[in-house]
């Protein structure tokens, strides 16, 4: 049972797991590595889809100003939540950072578009 | 799903239950203890006796504020209730920061004979706020941090887990000990689901404009750095909330005309009936001024909302003010998501449901710490080294699963053994708090694992079971008088301490039997909560 050691993983463990056999055992600083930048990923990439998340909807959302805030701010953890398991789901790390920073770029656009 | 993603969420389900397991923990069992914050506030006022009625109370409470602020910006008395006998009076001054507040008797209006002591207060504020005063709002964004790791944990946990509904009924007491610690944390976890989902996705509403401000910033912010406004808040909050009170009444400023605001007792009854059942509180804004503004607030009860329903009144004339009825539905949602968590609206039996679901809660974070030894327990036992991490993992877990309980039993000690006239009463009290837990924590370091549990779960069972006796020879209100004269408050908190002491009482059994068992084997087992059965299952 070395499983519950592996952790997410990298790409290539992923790929050797999903086949089935014990792909190459990546070196124990890749695998640190790799779950330092989804921590990273998941703690300050998620708050950070969350928080233009939250900005944008309370701008863009069709209510009244204070209704709009408090229906975006409730929403926002669970944006917060998703994002953060996520990070864990991606094949690799850098698929990770590369979907908060798609979404992170997407919301701020629509933001400063439109929430003018 | 695929296996491996599978494991990726048990993974990060272990791993985002341990690194905040023991904040939260705190903040369960903090927050179970709170729903009876009133009654636990009682008991440690013995002198506070039940029966007072509510409307001398509020004539005493408009008394004392009338001679040590008249000219406040705003006042707000809570008066007696079945669950708190006192009479809480706050003030803010103009142009102040600081509310003050002061505890009342009712009968003679003083300032309260009663021994100083923060009461339940203590575990409200750790519940939410780590009991950290200054800056006021890091220890919310600290229970938020934690509160996030919960929604993933309870999240991961529900995608890994393939057998949801089988597992909600099964539990093997008989099986290999990792099995029955899983078989525990899923009968805690899986049928308690909606609960455990509610209280924390409900515990960031109260918070959420402090930990998540970008909405409100966004619509009431101003041009300043977005760092210089999340570091001050207060300008975008005000506007928001002035924005969200759709009652201009209410916030009717200074005339700078003194007029005597009329007799609170009067508007106090005249509302009672129009609202339909018991005044709360009431608070006065502008207090003796022409424009002063008296609401009333109906005590909660029956309804979910947070906010319940309130009247207006005109202070100077004792005239109705118009009160909007009906706030938008977004609002109505977040007042019963907020109401939700604070429960205040609760009856009693629903309180006590709270309080069990509460338990159960901090008990299925308790087996998902446990179960994290557990599991990685094999790894070492035949080796005599244990790492580092796995060892201060478990200290940790004995300090914060049976120390804070501990600690929370040496308050309820300290408030009734620390003589009533030191200097510092209350503060006392609390420190004799942390520096019991602190102590747990120290005798779990020091000796070994198993029996340091044993240890622990003994002592917690006396600290709970003896409260009964001790409050008997401390007080004049001991368990039987409490029946006879059926002070329920009393008798309930009573018995629930030394029921609560058994239940450590029984815990502590079990594993010392464990302990000796395994001795007797001539099995080392790093801990008394494993037995050496778990390889012939695995």
């Amino acid at each position: 049972m070395r499983s519950e050691a592996i952790g997410p993983g990298t790409r290539a463990a992923r790929r050797g797991r999903r086949r089935g056999v014990e792909g190459p055992r990546p070196s124990l600083v890749r695998r640190r590595a790799d779950v330092a930048a989804r921590a990273a990923a998941a703690i300050v990439g998620g708050y950070a889809v969350a928080a233009v998340a939250t900005a944008a909807l309370a701008r863009l959302l069709p209510l009244p100003r204070s209704d709009a805030t408090a229906a975006a701010t409730l929403f926002s953890f669970v944006v917060y939540t998703v994002i953060a398991i996520g990070s864990f789901t991606a094949p690799s790390s850098l698929a990770a950072w590369l979907r908060i920073s798609f979404a992170t770029a997407a919301l701020a656009t629509a933001l400063l578009v439109f929430g003018k | 799903m695929s296996t491996s993603i599978r494991k990726s969420l048990a993974w990060l389900h272990a791993w985002a239950g341990l690194v905040a397991g023991w904040a939260l923990f705190m903040m369960f069992l903090a927050g179970t203890a709170s729903v009876f914050k009133e009654e636990i506030t009682a008991w440690m006022s013995p002198e506070l006796g039940p029966g007072i009625d509510a409307m001398d109370a509020l004539e005493a409470a408009e008394a004392r504020l009338n001679a040590v602020a008249p000219d406040a910006e705003r006042w707000s008395i809570r008066l007696p209730s079945e669950r708190s006998p006192a009479t809480r009076i706050t003030w803010r001054a103009r142009d102040a920061s600081v509310t003050e507040s002061e505890m009342l008797d009712a009968g003679s209006g003083r300032v309260v004979a009663a021994r100083e002591t923060r009461g339940g207060d203590l575990f409200y504020r750790l519940h939410y706020r780590f009991e950290i005063s200054n800056p006021v709002r890091r220890g919310w964004w600290i229970s938020g941090a934690a509160t996030m790791f919960m929604l993933v944990a309870i999240m991961t946990g529900v995608l890994t887990h393939k057998r949801i509904f089988r597992d909600f009924f099964t539990f093997r007491p008989r099986a290999a000990t990792q099995r029955t610690w899983l078989d525990a944390h899923l009968l805690l976890a899986v049928p308690l689901l909606p609960f455990h989902l509610m209280i924390a996705y409900t515990g960031l509403v109260p918070i959420m404009t402090t930990v998540m401000p970008w909405g409100m910033i966004a619509n009431y912010g101003d041009e300043r750095p977005l760092l210089e406004q999340l570091a001050d808040l207060d300008a975008a909050r005000r506007a928001y909330s002035s924005d969200r009170r759709a009652d201009p009444a209410a916030q009717r400023p200074p005339a700078h005309v003194p007029s005597p605001t009329v007799a609170l007792r009067s508007i106090a009854e005249q509302a009672a009936q129009q609202l339909g059942g018991p005044v709360g509180s009431i608070s006065v804004r502008n207090p003796n001024d022409a424009n002063a503004v008296v609401e009333v607030v109906r005590r909660p009860g029956g309804a979910l909302s947070n906010r319940p329903a309130r009247l207006l009144f005109d202070g100077s004339t004792g005239d109705p003010l118009p009160v909007t009825t009906s706030p938008s539905p977004v609002a109505k949602i977040q007042a019963a998501l907020y109401g939700m968590h604070m429960a205040r609206f609760a009856d009693p039996m629903l309180r006590w449901a709270y309080f069990a679901a509460g338990l159960a809660s901090s008990a299925m974070i308790a087996t998902g710490l446990t179960l994290w030894i557990i599991k990685r327990r094999r790894r070492f036992t035949d080796q005599t080294r244990i790492p580092f991490g796995h060892w201060l993992v478990e200290r940790l877990n004995i300090a914060a699963i049976v120390g804070l309980p501990i600690a929370m039993a040496a308050y309820f000690w300290a408030n009734r053994l620390l003589p009533l006239d030191v200097a510092a009463r209350a503060q006392l009290e609390v420190r004799t708090f942390f520096l019991v837990w602190l102590s747990t924590l120290v005798v779990a370091m020091l000796r070994p694992a198993d029996r340091a549990w044993a240890e622990v779960l003994g002592s917690a069972a006396f600290a709970f079971g003896a409260i009964p006796l001790l409050n008997a020879l401390t007080t004049d209100r001991h368990l039987v008088a409490s029946v006879v004269q059926g002070d329920w408050l009393m008798a309930g908190f009573d018995s629930t301490m030394a029921a609560i002491g058994l239940l450590f009482a029984w815990c502590a059994v079990k594993v010392a039997g464990r302990t000796r068992a395994s001795a007797a084997e001539g099995t080392a087992v790093p801990s008394a909560l494993d037995s050496s059965t778990w390889r012939s299952h695995e």
